[in-house]
C-alpha cells in the first residue's frame, strides 16, 4: 500500500515493512522472550540447589544435636 | 630456550596496552559515583588515575605493535602480566585516598579485590568515601569474572588467538565455539544475576532499617562481594554489620551460584536445566559441602559456644559456605575461629577453603571438577586392582557433556593441585617463618592462595611487609591457576639465559 499518492517504491520501502521484516521482528521478539524466560528459570534452579543445601545441612545439625544429646 | 625477540616485547606491551586502558575506563565508574555524591577529593583520586592509566596505555598502544600471532606462551605472559600491571595502577586511586598505610597497602587490597580473595589492609573502612567503595567492589566484580574477559568484550574484537589469553587467566572452558561470545555470555549471567541480587538485597536492607539510597549502594556492592567470590562489603564488620538473617540467606544464594561454573550456568539456563543432577562439579561439590558441614556443626556442637542448634547451624553453615565457595563474607569475628570453635570445625573450614569452588567460576581454590574427577581415577584404579589383567577399562565422568578420563587430563590435574598445596605450604611456612602461630598461619596462609579472604586476625596493616608480599604472591598465583605464572617465569628464563 503505497503511503500517499504519487510517493515512490524506494519512500514505500522506508515507511512501510514488508511482511517479511515484520516476521523477523516478531520472531526475534519471540527468541528473546525465550531467552529471558530459559535464563529466570536456570536461576531458579540454581537457587533451589542453594535451598537444598541449606536444608541438608539443617538436618545435619539437628542430627548431631539429637545424636549428641542422647545420655546412654 | 631461543632468547625473545622485539616483536614479542612488542606484542606484549601492545596487549597489556589495551588492558590498562580498560582499568582507566573503569575507574570513571567510581569518579561518578564520588561526583554524585560531591566527594571532590576522591573525584581527583580517580581521575589522577584514570589520566595515568591513559598515558601509560595510549604510550604502549603508540610505540608498540601486534607484531606476532599470539601464541601460547605469549598469551599466559600477557595475561600474568596484565594482571600485575593491573594491580600496580588499580592501587594509585587507593593509595592517593589516605586510607592505607603505604603504596603496599594498597597494592595488597587491589590485588586482593582483583583475585576475588577478601583480605583488606584499608585502614578507617567506616568512614570511607563512596567511590572507594565502589572502586573496591567494582575491582572484586571485574575480577571475578576476568580482567581479560572484559577487554575481550569490550576492545579485543578481530584479534587472533585471544583463546590463550583467556586460558592464561584461569578460565579454560568456552561456552561457545567463539572466545569473544563466550567472554560476553559470562557478561550477561553476572549481569543477570546482578539486577536480581541488588532487587532482592536493596529490600532486605531496606527492611533493616537503612535509608533507600543506602540500601540500594550497600546491596549493590554486597551483590558484588558475594557473586565474585570476593567477600569485600563496605562495613569492617563485614555482614555482621547488618544481623539479619534474610541479608545472609540471599548472600549464601548468590555467592553459592556465583561459585558455579559459567559453562554449567549457560547450560542450566540454555540447554539442560537438569545438568545440575548430573554434573560431577556440582556431585563434588554437594559431597564436599555435607561432609565439611558434618565436621563444623560437630565441632560446634560439641563446643557448646552457641546457645541453641539453629544459632550454631546458622554461624556454622554461613561461614562453611563462605569458606567453601571461597567468598569470605563472615558473620563472626575473626578470633573466633581458634579462640572458640574448636579444633574440629576450624579443620573443616580449612579443608572447605582448600578445596574451593567450580573451575571456570569466579572462586579459587583447587575447585570441586579437579577432586571429582581424582576421585574417579581413584575408583578407577581400586576397579583395575580387583579385576582381571586382561580387563579394559575406560572411565568416564558427566561434566556438560560425556567425557572420557585420560590420564593426560589426570596428570594435568595432579599438577595442578600439587602447585596448590605447595603454594598452601609455602605461605604457611613463611608466617611462621615470622614469628606467627603454626595454626593462625595455616588459616591465613591457605585463605590467601585458595581467593577465600577469611580471616582469623593474622592480616593487618602491621604485619610484616615481607608477609603482604607473599600472600599478593599467593593471591595472584591462585587465581591464575600457575600455569601463566610458569610461563612468565619461563619467559623471564629465557630473557635471561636465552640463546640468539
Amino acid at each position: 500500500m503505497p503511503l500517499f499518492s504519487g510517493a515512490t517504491n524506494h519512500e514505500n520501502r522506508i515507511y512501510f515493512r514488508t511482511k517479511k521484516q515484520e516476521g523477523q521482528d516478531i520472531m526475534r521478539i519471540q527468541m528473546v522472550k525465550i531467552n529471558i524466560l530459559n535464563s529466570l528459570r536456570g536461576m531458579i534452579v540454581e537457587c533451589l540447589y542453594s535451598i537444598i543445601l541449606i536444608l541438608l545441612t539443617l538436618f545435619i545439625a539437628f542430627f548431631f544435636h539429637i545424636a549428641l544429646s542422647i545420655n546412654v | 630456550m631461543f632468547k625473545p625477540i622485539r616483536a614479542d616485547y612488542s606484542t606484549i606491551g601492545f596487549y597489556s596496552g589495551k588492558i590498562v586502558i580498560g582499568i582507566g575506563l573503569l575507574m570513571l565508574i567510581p569518579a561518578f559515583t564520588s561526583c554524585l555524591f560531591g566527594e571532590w577529593l576522591a573525584v581527583l583520586d580517580f581521575m589522577t588515575g584514570f589520566s595515568l592509566c591513559f598515558i601509560i596505555g595510549l604510550g604502549l598502544q603508540i610505540f608498540t605493535s601486534p607484531q606476532k600471532e599470539i601464541n601460547w606462551m605469549l598469551g599466559m605472559v600477557i595475561a600474568s602480566v596484565s594482571w600485575f600491571v593491573s594491580t600496580c595502577i588499580g592501587a594509585v586511586p587507593s593509595w592517593l585516598s589516605g586510607q592505607y598505610g603505604s603504596y603496599l597497602d594498597a597494592c595488597f587490597d587491589v590485588m586482593s579485590g582483583y583475585t576475588t580473595t577478601g583480605l583488606i589492609l584499608i585502614q578507617n573502612l567506616n568512614h570511607t568515601s563512596n567511590g572507594l567503595n565502589m572502586w573496591r567492589h567494582l575491582l572484586s566484580y571485574v575480577g571475578g569474572q576476568g580482567i581479560i574477559v572484559v577487554a575481550l568484550t569490550f576492545s579485543m574484537k578481530g584479534f587472533a588467538n585471544t583463546y590463550s589469553l583467556y586460558v592464561g587467566e584461569g578460565k579454560d572452558e568456552r561456552l561457545l565455539p567463539n572466545v569473544i561470545h563466550t567472554a560476553r555470555i559470562i557478561w550477561i549471567i553476572s549481569l543477570a544475576y546482578m539486577g536480581i541480587g541488588t532487587f532482592f538485597l536493596t529490600f532486605a536492607i531496606r527492611l533493616a532499617g537503612m535509608s533507600w539510597t543506602r540500601s540500594f549502594l550497600h546491596s549493590l556492592w554486597l551483590f558484588m562481594g558475594a557473586w565474585s567470590t570476593g567477600g569485600f562489603t563496605p562495613m569492617s564488620q563485614n555482614l555482621m554489620y547488618y544481623h539479619s538473617s534474610v541479608i545472609e540467606i540471599i548472600t549464601l544464594v548468590i555467592f553459592v551460584a556465583g561459585s558455579l561454573n559459567f559453562a554449567l550456568h549457560f547450560t542450566v539456563w540454555h540447554i539442560n536445566p537438569k545438568e545440575i543432577l548430573d554434573n560431577l562439579e556440582i556431585v563434588s561439590f554437594t559431597c564436599t559441602v555435607l561432609i565439611t558441614s558434618a565436621f563444623v556443626l560437630l565441632g560446634l556442637e560439641r563446643s557448646g559456644i552457641y546457645p541453641t542448634v539453629l544459632s550454631s547451624w546458622r554461624r556454622g553453615f554461613y561461614q562453611l559456605v563462605s569458606a567453601h565457595t571461597t567468598t569470605g563474607n563472615m558473620t563472626i569475628y575473626g578470633t573466633t575461629w581458634i579462640g572458640n570453635w574448636g579444633f574440629i570445625s576450624y579443620s573443616g573450614i580449612i579443608i572447605a577453603m582448600a578445596i574451593g569452588g567450580s573451575a571456570c567460576s569466579t572462586a579459587g581454590g583447587f575447585k570441586n571438577l579437579r577432586i571429582g574427577v581424582i576421585f574417579a581415577a581413584l575408583v578407577e584404579d581400586i576397579r583395575r586392582l580387583i579385576s582381571p589383567e586382561s580387563s579394559v577399562f575406560v572411565q568416564r565422568f558427566h561434566h556438560i557433556k560425556d567425557q572420557v578420563l585420560t590420564d593426560k587430563y589426570i596428570r594435568m590435574i595432579m599438577l595442578i593441585v600439587l602447585s596448590y598445596i605447595g603454594l598452601y605450604a609455602a605461605s604457611t611456612f613463611i608466617a611462621v617463618a615470622e614469628g606467627y602461630p603454626f595454626l593462625e598461619a595455616v588459616f591465613e596462609g591457605i585463605s590467601a592462595a585458595s581467593n577465600t579472604g577469611l580471616t582469623c586476625g593474622l592480616t593487618s596493616p602491621s604485619m610484616p611487609s615481607l608477609i603482604k608480599i607473599v600472600y599478593i604472591f599467593a593471591m595472584w598465583a591462585g587465581r591464575l591457576e600457575f600455569m601463566a605464572l610458569f610461563a612468565l617465569f619461563g619467559f623471564i628464563g629465557c630473557i635471561i639465559w636465552g640463546r640468539k
